[in-house]
């Protein structure tokens, strides 16, 4: 707000009050919120890094016994069997809220070990290889989990932030400013008004003398 | 919400899912799988799509662009046969999020 733009009456006073009051709960609470976001996702990381190391090690785990697979049954039987099983897996996806921030959460629905390829024409290996995968996709649940509550925080942390330091550096100062001004003015014009009195009542005793 | 599982990109790794009964498309083309994902992305069955990573590094802002949108379904790049994704490390994210070293 640039300066002297506002009439310095007590109503102009009393709304930047009320405005700057409204502006430094604002910013408590969002700066409370920040260290709130920020708390969460630090307790998160070191769980969340930790997944991801683990995905990765059972991805190496699973090519591998696939590999294995294939070279006991062959590229195509191996195909034949991926290509009969139906493709019905389902995760359960759901949201929980932090701080107003959507977050995931996943649930791998517990596999039946139906099996839906013949024993006759598989190895054993291909059940290694099932078995690995099934690992695979249960940790690559949990670490889309992680990843995106990590992810979206951090997003939200960056937003919250930008929010506190507008609060903390442009609109407290203003209101603040307005404040001092009309308030000044405010106190300029009633010493004006004292001295002005005053002046009338020493000019009145001069007169009655 | 009981919701598919889809994979994206190396022929090998849509088969090892394809044993667990995951869907998936092998294609090493970077247009296609972008396409590929627009479509999941649009359908309301798909819970998680899993992108391998050669495919991934190559599309990676339209990944992040459309995480940074989306809700659901939830994209997670993940390692193929001989590399890995290279997305930025956790840590980094919330390092820049911080503004502090952690």
């Amino acid at each position: 707000m640039p300066q002297g733009s506002v009439p310095p009456t007590r109503a102009v006073l009393l709304q930047a009050r009320r405005d700057l009051a409204f502006a430094r709960e604002a910013h408590d609470l969002l700066d409370r919120k920040r260290q709130a976001l920020i708390a969460h996702v630090l307790s998160m990381l070191e769980d969340a890094e930790d997944l991801e190391r683990r995905l990765e090690r059972q991805f190496t785990t699973a090519y591998e016994a696939l590999g294995r697979a294939r070279m006991s049954m062959g590229v195509e039987r191996v195909g034949w069997v991926a290509l009969s099983t139906a493709k019905e897996t389902r995760v359960n996806v759901t949201e929980r809220s932090i701080m107003g921030v959507p977050l995931p959460v996943v649930e791998v629905e517990p596999r039946e070990l139906r099996l839906q390829y013949s024993l006759s024409g598989t190895t054993a290996s291909v059940d290694r290889a099932v078995r690995a995968f099934g690992e695979v996709l249960s940790l690559a649940c949990r670490v889309a989990e992680t990843e995106t509550t990590v992810w979206r925080l951090a997003r939200e942390i960056r937003k919250t932030q930008r929010r506190v330091n507008a609060l903390a550096n442009v609109l407290i100062p203003e209101y603040a400013s307005i404040v001092a001004q009309v308030e000044g003015a405010l106190e300029e014009r009633e010493r004006e008004d004292f001295y002005r009195v005053k002046a009338v009542k020493r000019m009145r005793r001069k007169e009655g003398r | 919400m009981e919701l598919k599982v889809f994979v994206i990109g190396e022929r090998d790794t849509v088969l090892g899912f394809s044993l667990i009964g995951v869907d998936g498309m092998a294609t090493d083309d970077a247009d296609v799988a972008v396409q590929k994902l627009d479509d999941l992305l649009a359908d309301p069955s798909v819970g998680i799509v899993l992108v391998t990573s050669e495919i991934a590094n190559r599309i990676m802002p339209v990944i992040e662009n459309r995480k940074a949108l989306a809700t659901l379904p939830l994209i997670l790049e993940i390692p193929d046969r001989l590399s890995r994704p290279a997305k930025a490390p956790l840590r980094d994210l919330v390092r820049r999020a911080l503004g502090v070293s952690i």
